[in-house]
């Protein structure tokens, strides 16, 4: 007589989830765009940072009007531009902000830059001493 | 025919001078319609009859920083466009 007994396996059941990874997309209000430039790659890429930063600034600040937020992102800027003369004889920069100018002035060969960080349009340049 | 209301907004100018700038603000806006128009015959006209260099924004919204000589420097309103001028550099 024997006695065997039915061997049995437990139901195991295994659940996966798999997350998708958000792709990293800049904000399309800091994207830039150069429209002309006098600068090389190097030092274009330092104004285009300045500006960026600025306009980052500026949005994180309460201003009343689109005017106001210009103007201080001018400001914020041009800072930027004039710290980084260091020992050099300090220049006359113009720089001018905003979504709606026209310009016209003179300004030093080679010193012309026309970007925009989102719809921001930055120009600056600089003019003799 | 009604003349544009020009408003002075900021201005350092001498009176004469910033009248001078006024009546050639008024002229421009008479002869053209197109804002980068107007500033190059601003900037033209002041060239002549103040010397080099000029500077002329005309825009609807802008902001600025900017270098220029004591005693030419004025920002206009006219007719929701700002027109600014000064005079840097030689």
């Amino acid at each position: 007589m024997s006695n065997s007994n039915p061997s049995s396996s437990p139901d195991v059941s295994s659940q996966t989830s798999a997350t998708q990874e958000e792709p990293k997309v800049k904000p399309r209000h800091l994207e830039s765009r150069i429209m002309y430039t006098d600068y090389d790659t190097q030092w274009q890429k330092k104004i285009t940072k300045w500006a960026r930063v600025a306009v980052q600034m500026v949005f994180e600040k309460v201003v009343e009007t689109e005017n106001e937020f210009y103007q201080e992102v001018a400001a914020s800027f041009k800072e930027s531009l004039k710290s980084s003369s260091g020992d050099e004889k300090p220049k006359k920069w113009h720089v001018i902000v905003g979504n709606d100018f026209s310009v016209q002035a003179d300004a030093l060969k080679g010193t012309i830059s026309f970007f925009a960080i989102g719809d921001v349009k930055f120009l600056i340049y600089t003019s003799p001493n | 025919m009604s003349e544009e209301k020009i408003e002075v907004k900021e201005t350092d100018m001498e009176d004469p001078q910033r009248d001078m700038v006024i009546s050639v603000v008024r002229e421009a806006q008479r002869l053209y319609n197109i804002d980068k128009d107007v500033a190059a015959f601003v900037k033209e006209e002041l060239d002549k009859k103040f010397g080099a260099t000029w500077h002329v924004i005309c825009g609807k919204c802008f902001g600025s920083r900017v270098s220029y000589e004591m005693g030419h420097f004025i920002l206009l309103k006219c007719n929701k466009v700002n027109v600014m001028i000064y005079k840097c550099g030689y």
